[in-house]
């Protein structure tokens, strides 16, 4: 079982599921799994208008090879892939998106929230919502500036 | 030594740009690289907790370190606009996170990390 290096991307525009959907193909997985976390339009009462992501680029890709070869480690992924939406983001449109196989699925159920969770504590990104009346903030989760605490 | 700290999110619209330049007393050392392997050069107070006298001393010379409970402490007086969010704030250095103790180098690229929202 040959594992190569998980593939990291931050990307501008759309991403591009189906051009991913390869590249977690292994011939000794009996398992794939994506996760895909996409801009959500009502946090409590508030309704969002769009999304904006900001990244200390060097930083985010770094972060996200560390967690990524842990997870590889950790899960004994055969294949992995992480890409992260920077930039405007609209409702219901992707921001995220994980994809792994391994060997069974047990694996890859807990690899993909184990790399979320990560992801969401360690890796330099931030969003900023833009809300339907205008109001705009930064998300910042320990200040308590998200009321939801949670919004991928 | 004069440090440049890259601000991001909420932290650069507090400061209303992405970099700033703050000045930082109590340089450390000066020999070489291995100040910054050591990761523990000095001991001292717990981070947050009021003034840290030992970063007010003088410079010592073009190679030495500064702290980063030093940088936060500079942070803090230069740019009073921070201070709501500095105390959750992480400090990194060439992209890895660093505790209070960690030496930085001049010319080392320092950034202020608010709480991460990605994902």
């Amino acid at each position: 079982m040959v594992s190569k290096k998980p593939h990291i991307e931050l990307v501008d525009g759309p991403i591009q599921l189906e051009e991913l959907r390869a590249r977690i193909d292994h011939p000794d997985a009996g398992a794939q799994g994506w996760f895909v976390g996409v801009t959500r339009r009502t946090t409590g009462d508030l309704i969002t208008q769009t999304l904006h992501y900001e990244a200390h680029h060097a930083m985010a890709k770094t972060e996200l090879m560390k967690l990524a070869l842990d997870a590889m480690q950790e899960f004994s992924l055969l294949r992995l892939v992480i890409v992260h939406r920077l930039g405007e983001v609209p409702i219901a449109d992707a921001s995220v998106v994980i994809g792994c196989s391994t060997a069974h699925r047990p694996e890859t159920f807990a690899a993909l929230e184990w790399i979320m969770n990560r992801l969401k504590k360690e890796v330099p990104i931030w969003k900023r919502e833009v809300y339907s009346d205008g109001k705009e903030e930064w998300v910042h989760p320990e200040l308590n500036m998200d009321p939801s605490g949670d919004s991928e | 030594m004069v440090i440049e700290v890259l601000l991001f999110a909420a932290a650069r619209e507090l400061a209303g740009r992405d970099v700033v330049e703050i000045e930082v007393g109590g340089e450390v050392g000066g020999e070489g690289s291995s100040q910054l392997q050591h990761g523990k050069p000095m001991q001292h107070g717990k981070p947050g907790a009021g003034i840290d006298a030992s970063c007010e001393g003088e410079a010592t010379g073009n190679d030495a370190y500064v702290r980063v409970s030093c940088i936060r402490q500079a942070l803090t007086q230069q740019f009073p606009e921070l201070q709501p969010l500095l105390p959750s704030c992480r400090i990194a250095v060439d992209c890895e996170y660093v505790g209070p103790d960690a030496s930085v180098p001049s010319g080392a690229e320092v950034a202020l990390i608010p709480p991460v929202s990605g994902g």
